[in-house]
């Protein structure tokens, strides 16, 4: 009985990898690097379809393209996605494992266990720690050209914006649901300094996620508020703080912008589009 | 017990109690995340800190004092009907099923189709639970089983909203269990405070209608009826005016636990045990144990505030394993 199962699983990898060997179409990149990647991470799904041929990825997060734009949405829906169980990881087959701060736990022991190839991408504080993400992941791919155009491109891309160096700043407070607000050393921080605006929260000592009373919102007074497009429309108590008639009252000229989360819920080159947003909101 | 609370009229109790209530009221408003003087702020009420008091610190008195008298109040007349001291809108579920009303109603937008369906999800919620109650405590004549079925009331109330909150599409929704099994005061404003006092009124209306019969039917049923007291319109009162008031107080604020127990254990004494007499203190108690938590809350430093029946538990809880021990010792 064992033995037969110890053929059949053998069997069923042998098949699996043979079927996987033929339906990538190998790049002159990927004759180097991993060739069954697996991510688990949803931050990494987007760096991977703009690193890699579509070939060579063996399974995405089951979330995997909310982010993006219609082109890599369509290229991530043809591909495997997973919850990140163990059972189907190993199903996947995979030569390297991206994972993440938030990837399931059990699930990670047992790839190392396994010695199954696992590299661990950051949470980006700012648009440096973007470059860097993407040069590390880069390299493991084996996709190092292709790293450093994207983050050429990015960085061209932020020199349109006024940055830091504008004065007077206007002043802004990210609100989100249930009083939250990025304080400094966090990616919203980052995204709103590069529109040129002061993040009051920061300036108020907050430091990563901190909570801000709707009192304290309304004595700091400031020019901008800033919402994520998915806690704006979100119907649920902890949003309904967004919707107070105080703040209507107490700050008729508030200026209140919405940028779509999916461009929020990781720091990436797509993020540069949530700058340009807020530049533009605020100097219109 | 009773010589000694026979010294205390009834006024003196009330006039005791409202100078508390006054007293928790103020304490509201003047506790919060800004330190400003009142008067400053009812002065020049368009300036930043007039603004503060009677568009967030108001509302929130005012629902405070609401919530914890409907608590209170809905707490000593399920105590007195069901004659069980144990009885409780938290404990016995109907809080928890008029937040899976509530919730219904909610999330699947059908708040917004007008103005009232909000508070009449927590309403019909609450009366689907109150009703099952009623049905069964004349079968379930001890005080255990009562309570038995309450948990039990309770925990598929419960199982219920987070179902339906996990199958909700909105990614946040879940998050909000929290506020709807422990309740909270923080930011809310006139509007649902406009939204739920018209139930809250009618529910206490009808709670009060006749404090007396109450009295006579802690007599025992018989002499009761033969007082002149009409059972059936007795008992629909207590249903309809349970689920008025605390189905609006939950559909607004989240069900917070225990107000409705300790609060008329805690002035029985000081009413000579008179269930009718028990009612209007125990509104008034509630407000003040309310408010009062919700001072606490607002004091103690934590990140993010805490919910107000984690308090209202904490204290409540202790005080119901207290209550089951002394009922065993009564009995045995």
């Amino acid at each position: 009985m064992k033995r037969r199962s110890v053929f059949l699983f053998l069997a069923l990898s042998l098949l699996l990898l043979f079927w996987g060997e033929g339906r990538t179409g190998l790049a002159n990149e990927a004759a180097r690097g991993p060739r069954r990647i697996v991510s688990l991470n949803y931050c990494a799904d987007e760096l991977l379809l703009q690193l890699v041929e579509p070939g060579r990825i063996a399974a995405l997060t089951w979330l995997a393209g909310d982010t993006l734009g219609e082109a890599m949405r369509e290229r991530a829906v043809a591909l495997p996605r997973i919850r990140g169980g163990i059972e189907e990881v190993m199903v996947s087959d995979p030569d390297l494992v991206l994972a993440g701060p938030f990837s399931p736990r059990g699930t990670l022991r047992f790839l190392q266990a396994r010695r199954i190839p696992l590299a661990m991408m950051g949470i980006p504080r700012d648009f440096e720690d973007i470059e860097n993400e993407i040069r590390k992941l880069a390299q493991r791919l084996g996709a190092e050209d292709r790293g450093e155009i994207m983050i050429a491109s990015m960085k061209e891309a932020l020199k349109n914006f006024p940055g830091s160096e504008e004065l007077p700043r206007k002043r802004a407070v990210f609100f989100q649901g249930q009083n939250y607000v990025p304080g400094a050393d966090t990616f919203e921080n980052a995204i709103m300094e590069a529109a040129g605006l002061e993040n009051l929260a920061a300036s108020r000592g907050i430091r990563g996620y901190g909570s801000l009373s709707l009192e304290a919102l309304i004595q700091m007074k400031p020019d901008v508020l800033i919402l994520a497009s998915d806690q704006e429309k979100s119907r649920t108590v902890r949003a309904e703080v967004l919707h107070h008639p105080a703040i209507r009252k107490a700050l008729p000229d508030l200026k209140t912008v919405v940028l779509p989360a999916p461009l929020l819920h990781c720091g990436s080159p797509a993020s540069v589009e949530a700058v340009c947003i807020l530049a533009q909101a605020v100097s219109s | 017990m009773s010589a000694t609370s026979r010294k205390i009229p009834l006024a003196a109790v009330y006039s005791w109690l409202a100078g508390l209530l006054i007293a928790a009221f103020w304490g509201a408003l003047s506790v919060g995340p800004s330190t400003f003087s009142i008067a400053q702020a009812i002065r020049d009420p368009a300036s930043d800190l007039g603004l503060i008091l009677w568009d967030i610190r108001l509302p929130r008195a005012i629902l405070g004092a609401l919530v914890g008298a409907t608590l209170g109040l809905a707490g000593a007349s399920m105590q007195g009907f069901l004659r069980n001291p144990l009885a409780e809108p938290g404990v016995l579920g109907v809080s928890g099923g008029a937040a899976f009303g509530a919730v219904l109603v909610y999330y699947t937008g059908w708040g917004a189709l007008f103005w009232f369906s909000l508070p009449l999800g927590g309403i019909l919620g609450a009366l689907l639970t109150v009703f099952f109650l009623y049905l069964f405590s004349g079968k379930l004549s001890s005080a255990h089983t009562l309570i038995l079925t309450g948990v039990a009331v309770n925990v598929l109330a419960l199982s219920g909203t987070s179902l339906f909150l996990n199958l909700c599409k909105d990614p946040y929704a879940v998050l909000d269990i929290v506020f709807w099994q422990m309740g909270s005061l923080s930011d809310r404003s006139f509007e649902h405070v406009l939204l739920a006092l018209p139930c809250i009124f009618a529910g206490w209306g009808l709670l009060l209608w006749d404090p007396r019969a109450l009295d006579a039917l802690g007599l025992g049923e018989e002499t009761a009826a033969s007082l002149g007291i009409g059972l059936r319109a007795l008992r629909l009162r207590t249903i309809l005016g349970t689920a008025f008031c605390v189905g609006a107080s939950v559909a607004i604020c989240g069900s917070i636990a225990f107000v409705g127990l300790v609060i008329p254990h805690l002035l029985r004494p000081f009413v000579n045990y008179e269930p009718g007499k028990l009612l209007g203190v125990s509104a008034i108690g509630g407000a003040i144990l309310l408010l009062l938590s919700d001072i606490a809350v607002r004091l103690i430093p934590t990140s993010q505030e805490l919910k107000l029946g984690v308090l209202t538990s904490l204290i409540g809880a202790p005080f119901f394993i207290l209550l089951v021990f002394k009922m065993r010792k009564d009995l045995s």
